[in-house]
């Protein structure tokens, strides 16, 4: 949409004065009275309540500054970040709470105009249009593991060169042996003492690494939970809206506190009817306002595991910590790489007794699109359907309601046929 | 009249109404879909009854993209109507091949229910769509591009499957001197192609029939004939198979 000059020049003004804002630490202070009214207000809150309040406290630490702020690719380990005292900062994370708020479009618009090209994913188009705005939070450091996807390296070195910040990159080897393992290790002390001379203080791991391994045990249960009683959360499951407390706040007891509370809540909710569909949801989900969950409520499908909110890694066990952190990272090939992914997936498909796997492809994403066909395959073979959605997950433009209701009806109905 | 049940297909460009008694076609209305599509889906079904002189059908069910904005009525997925509508007319049908203005679908079918089945992505190559983009292209109707193509002799081929990039290919085509007819043709070659790897994506199954807009275009089903190997089933009326699954869904229950 094109608006008048002078409307523009206002969305201008009014998005310099915003950033004016954010980038004035001292402001977020003023959120304090308002935090203290709301624990005033719900000292036990439920878990949505806790999930505001906590986000709350991140915000105002992180445009607060009261640390030094650490971006993150995904999988570099959230507990290095709270073990060298930095309040973590995934942006790609970031972007789909962007998306969430509704607020892609100017930043998807923001990456355009400087010729970032539609072809990119969007996740890091958004963040490379909130970048520019300097709308997201000034990195000090940033952090970043090449596994991820081909697009990830680059989009950290773009941000590195908008905000003239150190960026450390973890070259990660796509299958784990000891001589991998040993090299990732190796990269990661060389970070850490870079880190401490940037800091000025020692990686202190105790709380983060403690912090970790209870959250680790958690998820675990929660699995567990939600596999033996048949366990439903909202679809496409609520898990994967509360991404943060799988990745950045790990280490925290923030992290705790909620893996705690949604435990809570497994134990209570209800079993999968035995007319539903249990499916298990694949990647991530579109963030932006839109109608999936009730599309597939009235086909009956009901997602019984979510792929990104599994506890992928294993959890310390005491043994050296840049040596535990660098099989972290190497563990989350079962993510990345297409022979290792499947295998688990279809490892999930089993142990929750699910009868198929959707997955809502993110457009220009070559790691997910990628293996598609690989995946179908192997699922046929095992005797699982596979819904692949086409779309975006944070651009709207990408995105046709009825074209995702028909093959959302469609698959539900052909997977019925099936099972009768 | 006691059994008479109706389906409405409200597709992108086309909506048909088709009513069934006793499993049997016994009226039907084809109309432009516009802009409308809440509006259509009745206007099809009233042409449909007023020439079989009914009012109303005992039961109904509607399909197509646009079956939610036709509120009075059960709703089943185009896939699911196609796969019931197709062996109706093909008992042995085990595959059916949809090619519709703006999607194509592939439908694998075991005992008149689909099984499994792909649809295009948002690219329109492949689809009707397509079809009218090149014969805008070459500056002439979909009707004269279909007869074109007819006529056409192989020889020239359009390697892109993006619409975007086969309408610049297809204009250097023209500037590099091919014929018109030729250009048809490749254009249909491509079609073609591109349903072949939504087949291939289901598995290739036989008898394979061919519903769809598109497969009234004799060009096309030439096309798709040498690609497969053998010449599909194609319904007298392909455009309505999917109103007929629905029809005789609307019977079962
Ligand atoms: S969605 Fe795909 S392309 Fe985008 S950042 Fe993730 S892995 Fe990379």
């Amino acid at each position: 949409m094109k608006f008048p000059s002078f409307i523009r020049k206002r969305k201008d003004i009014l998005i310099r004065v915003v950033a004016f804002l954010m980038n004035r630490p001292g402001l977020f202070s003023l959120l304090t009275p308002y935090r203290w009214w709301l624990r005033y207000r719900a000292p036990h809150p439920d878990i949505h309540s806790f999930s505001y309040q906590a986000t709350l406290e991140y915000l105002q630490k992180l445009y607060g500054r009261s640390r030094p702020v650490m971006w993150s690719s995904l999988y570099f380990p959230a507990e290095f970040i709270h073990a060298a005292g930095g309040i973590p900062f995934y942006p790609e994370i970031a972007s789909g709470m962007v998306a969430a708020l509704g607020l892609a479009p100017f930043a998807l618009e923001r990456a355009g105009s400087e010729w970032f090209s539609p072809d990119m994913c969007s996740y890091h188009r958004i963040a490379t249009g909130l970048s520019l705005a300097k709308l997201f939070p000034r990195p000090d450091i940033l952090f970043a593991s090449s596994n991820i996807c081909s697009g990830t390296v680059p989009f950290f070195q773009t941000m590195a060169s908008i905000w003239k910040a150190p960026l450390f990159l973890v070259d990660v080897p796509p299958s784990f042996t000891l001589e991998s393992a040993r090299y990732v290790r190796e990269q990661l002390v060389e970070i850490s003492a870079k880190t401490k001379e940037i800091t000025g203080q020692p990686l202190q791991w105790a709380e983060p690494l403690r912090h970790s391994h209870r959250a680790h045990r958690l998820m675990e249960d929660l699995v567990r939970l939600r596999r033996e009683n048949d366990t439903l959360f909202t679809p496409p499951g609520k898990n994967i809206d509360y991404l943060p407390y799988y990745y950045q706040f790990i280490g925290t007891q923030i992290s705790v506190h909620f893996l705690e509370k949604l435990v809570e809540h497994a134990k209570k909710a209800n079993a999968v009817p035995p007319e539903k569909i249990k499916a298990v949801w694949l990647h991530l989900k579109p963030f932006f306002p839109n109608s999936l969950t009730e599309m597939l409520e009235n086909a009956d499908i009901a997602v019984c595991a979510e792929e990104f909110t599994l506890p992928y890694w294993e959890a310390w066990n005491g043994e050296e910590v840049l040596g535990w952190a660098a099989k972290k990272m190497m563990a989350s090939s079962v993510f990345l790489e297409a022979d290792q992914r499947i295998a688990a997936i279809i490892r999930l498909l089993r142990e929750t007794r699910a009868h198929a796997a959707m997955q809502f492809t993110q457009w220009g994403c070559r790691q997910s699109q990628g293996m598609n066909e690989l995946l179908r395959r192997a699922l046929r073979e095992e005797g699982y359907p596979l819904l692949t959605l086409d779309g975006d997950h944070l651009d709207h433009s990408h995105y046709s309601e009825e074209q995702l209701r028909t093959r959302i009806d469609a698959f539900a109905e052909t997977v019925k046929n099936t099972m009768t | 009249m006691d059994g008479l049940t109706a389906g409405v297909d409200i597709g992108s460009r086309t909506t048909a109404a088709v009513l069934a008694l006793g499993g049997k076609l016994v009226g039907s209305a084809l109309v432009e879909t516009g802009t409308q599509p809440q509006d259509v889906g009745k206007k099809a079904l009233q042409k449909a009854l007023y020439d079989f002189g009914e009012k109303a059908p005992r039961k109904m069910v509607t399909t197509g993209y646009g079956r939610f904005q036709f509120s009075s009525s059960d709703t089943v997925s185009e896939i699911t109507c196609q796969a019931r509508g197709s062996s109706h007319l093909f008992p042995k049908a085990a595959m059916v091949v949809d090619i519709g203005g703006q999607d194509s679908k592939v439908i694998l079918v075991r005992k008149g229910k689909a099984i499994d089945f792909a649809m295009n992505d948002k690219c329109a190559a492949g689809t009707g769509r397509f079809l009218e983009m090149m014969a805008q292209a070459l500056g002439v109707s979909l009707h004269e591009f279909i007869a074109l193509a007819g006529r056409g002799k192989e020889g020239v081929r359009l390697s892109s499957t993006c619409a975007v990039f086969a309408e610049s290919e297809l204009i250097s085509l023209v500037a590099a001197g091919k014929k018109p007819e030729d250009i048809a043709r490749a254009v249909a070659g491509a079609v073609a192609r591109r349903v072949m790897g939504l087949i291939r994506r289901v598995g290739l199954q036989r008898p394979l029939v061919l519903t769809g807009g598109v497969a009234r275009n004799a060009a096309i089903v030439d096309a798709l004939s040498a690609e497969l190997g053998f010449t599909p089933l194609v319904p007298t009326e392909p455009q309505l198979t999917c109103a007929l699954g629905a029809a005789l869904i609307a019977a079962q229950g």
